[in-house]
This record gives structure tokens, sequence and C-alpha cells, in this order.
């Protein structure tokens, strides 16, 4: 990597830290650029960059008498949350629920319910 | 909150509702403590939060110690969060739930279902020939139960949890 790409990584990654940072509120494109000391062009060119990445999202706004973006961090679960709220979590035969069990996951109603509702 | 702790509470909640996160946030904020101190900090009695206890210990949330009391020789339990094997407990039950959602997955391919219109059961077309398709419950006649959602959403869900392998 250049070092010029390097230091476009390490602004983004500064950019992507106070606009995380700025929770439900968002922060204005305009004050994010001020805050990392990058032009405005290079401030909304890295804004746009995270929104591809699909690491922040860009709202429209009027501000100031001037069309500009608020920033919001996009809340990634964890990856695991699906299982808690899966039914074999809280159900009493989890441990001896298998295929050659009385128990068993091919006529579990619980299970396709859930996989109805949420898949 | 981070991403791990968020886990935790919401894992405590599905496990033991609204008292279980107090029960979570008080053992992370003290770090051990005895059922009965618990119980006497959140106003709960102590039978309840012992139960709770016992039921994140099912799910690895919590675990527990034994102290003897030099004095009376009698043993008392210390109880404290482990977050670390949260994590590890869900990747297991997510394996577990991967296998049963592909073995029905399977089921579901392999086979032509009946099922009665009021929803008492549902048998494969094999078992509904043994019960001239009449629902046993109820006495209604079985009518074929066209999968292909249920098999859809099954390859969806099977999807969904094995890309989110660590």
């Amino acid at each position: 990597m250049t070092s010029g790409g390097r230091k476009r990584r390490n602004i983004e990654k500064v950019a992507l830290q106070i606009v995380n940072e700025s929770g439900d509120e968002g922060i204005l494109q305009s004050d994010l650029w001020k805050l990392i000391g990058v032009t405005s062009r290079e401030g909304s060119r890295i804004a746009i960059r995270l929104e591809k990445k699909k690491l922040i999202r860009r709202e429209r706004e009027y501000h100031s008498k001037r069309w500009t973006y608020r920033l919001h961090p996009i809340k990634k679960n964890h990856p695991l949350l699906p299982v808690i709220d899966s039914p074999c979590i809280i159900c009493a035969n989890n441990s001896k629920c298998s295929v050659e069990d009385v128990v068993s996951p091919l006529n579990c109603r619980k299970l396709i319910e859930w996989v109805l509702k949420t898949g | 909150m981070s991403k791990r702790e968020n886990l935790l509470y919401r894992l405590a909640e599905v496990v033991a509702g609204g008292d279980g996160i107090k029960v979570i946030k008080c053992l992370i904020d003290n770090g051990s403590m005895r059922d009965d101190e618990l119980a006497l900090a959140l106003g709960l009695k102590p039978n309840v939060v012992r139960r709770i206890l016992y039921q994140f210990a099912e799910n690895s949330i919590v675990t527990v110690q034994r102290f003897r009391d030099e004095k009376t020789g009698w043993y008392y339990f210390k109880w404290m969060v482990q977050p670390d094997q949260v994590e590890l407990y869900l990747e297991d039950q997510r394996r577990k739930l991967l296998r049963r959602l592909k073995e029905r997955l399977q089921y579901e391919k392999s086979h032509e279902f009946y099922s009665c219109p009021k929803g008492c059961l549902r048998l494969t077309f094999e078992e509904a020939v043994e019960k001239n398709f009449t629902c046993s419950g109820c006495g209604a006649s079985l009518q074929y139960d066209d999968n292909k959602k249920v098999i859809s959403r099954l390859e969806v869900k099977i999807r969904e949890l094995s890309e989110e392998r660590h």
C-alpha cells in the first residue's frame, strides 16, 4: 500500500470512529471534515466511501442555509444474536433433541414457526 | 454497551426475563456475589434468585465457586458472570441449530405432507395412508400440505446461520 493510501485509510478510520460515537443524533458532514482536518471535498468523498462500504448512513439535511448530509452510524448486531432468538435456547428438550430421539427437529412445530416468522 | 455485553444481556433476558437482566447487571457491577447477597441487593426472593442463577448456569452465563467459612465450617457459594463462555456456548448452539435445520430441510424435501385443516397434526404421506387420511384428533379429512414455503425459508435460515460464522 502507498503512503497516500495508508493515510487515506487512517483518516477514514478516524471519521468512522467519530460517526460511531455520534450515537442516535448522528453528525453533520460539515462538522466532520472540520473535526478531522480535511477539506470539504475530501470530507464528502470520505463520507461517500464509508456509505458505499455500508459502514454509515447519509441523510440529506438543510443546515445554516446550505444543503449538507447528516451521517449516522450503522449498528451491526452481534452475529450470534439470531441464535438466542431461536426456540431451542429455552427449550426444555434442547439437550436431548436429535433425529434419533423421541424429541426430534423433524417434527418440532416451534422450530418451523420460528423459521417461517424470521426466515 | 459492547456487542458482547449486548449479547449477554439479551441471552439473560431470553432465559430469565427482566429479573435476569437485573441479576446480570448486579453481578457485573460487583464481581462475584452470594445468592442471598444478590437477593438482598435486588429486593427479590432468594428462591427466585437461585432459580435464575441455575438457569444461567445451564446456559453458561454464570459460574459458581464454593468457599468454606473457617469459623463455622459451612460452605457458601459465590456466583460470577463469565462473558467469555457465552460466545462459546452460543457458537455451540449455532452449530446444533444449523444441524437440526439441515436435517429438517432434508426431511421436508424427501417427504410429502398431509395436515389437519384445524391444525391438530401433520403427517407424511405414508402415515396419512395408515390413518386413512383422517385426523385422529378431530376426525376431519387431511389435506395436502404444500411445503414449498417451509423449504425456501429453511434454506434462507441455513444460509444466514452459515454465513454468521466467525
